[in-house]
């Protein structure tokens, strides 16, 4: 595999993480607006929404992915213990949320907010963990 | 592990910025290093040591524990 600096490899996934964003946030506004006023959809148009928005997500955890391979061993290991944590924690809250939902104390969850629980979780602990190992 | 990166970084008159640069690696992987919450891998370790023209030895001291336990 190629070597890239950190510099590099943090270019390379910034030039990839806005662009995947905008057509996430695009997704998600044009989605909405087209819930709104169309009065009927075809059969086709909800699973075409459903993908088109989730299809920058997998860009995006693409890309992240290939930062964590390319970038510096100890941004490595940063990255990949906030992954880690964020994982645990949304694997731990997907597990009590169904069992809430299953002896019914809590109303069925929208199951699409354990994604940006996990983006949260990861967010928090990369900050976390930089903030003690760097400063 | 300890080491004497920030000394040698000093004498050289680098920032961490500089040192990250030249090896190619964040700065925060230069402050995790020189704080000791971090241990380089053998390749960093070796590019270290080949940027300020000394042994592995010479930069990294292992604990006396494990020097020890190793004899």
């Amino acid at each position: 595999m190629k070597q890239f600096t950190f510099k590099q490899a943090k270019r390379r996934y910034q030039n990839w993480f806005w662009p995947m964003m905008g057509i996430y946030t695009a997704a998600c506004l044009g989605g909405a607006y087209l819930q709104r006023t169309l009065e009927t959809t075809p059969d086709w148009l909800p699973l075409v929404m459903a993908v088109g928005t989730t299809l920058p997500i997998f860009g995006f955890l693409f890309f992240l992915w290939r930062y964590v391979q390319e970038t510096d061993e100890f941004s490595r290991l940063m990255q990949l213990e906030s992954l880690a944590i964020a994982g645990l924690v949304t694997v731990g809250a997907a597990g009590l949320i169904g069992f809430l939902q299953l002896y019914e104390a809590i109303p069925t969850f929208p199951v699409f907010l354990l994604l940006p629980c996990f983006f949260f979780a990861y967010g928090i602990t990369k900050a976390v963990r930089g903030k003690g190992a760097c400063v | 592990m300890e080491n004497r990166l920030r000394v040698l970084r000093a004498e050289m008159k680098w920032s961490q910025a500089d040192l990250a640069e030249k090896l190619g690696v964040s700065r925060q992987s230069i402050n995790a290093i020189e704080t000791g919450k971090y241990d380089p891998s053998l390749p960093l370790a070796f590019a270290i040591a080949r940027l300020f023209e000394q042994s592995i030895e010479a930069i990294f001291m292992p604990e006396e524990g494990v020097v020890e336990a190793a004899e």
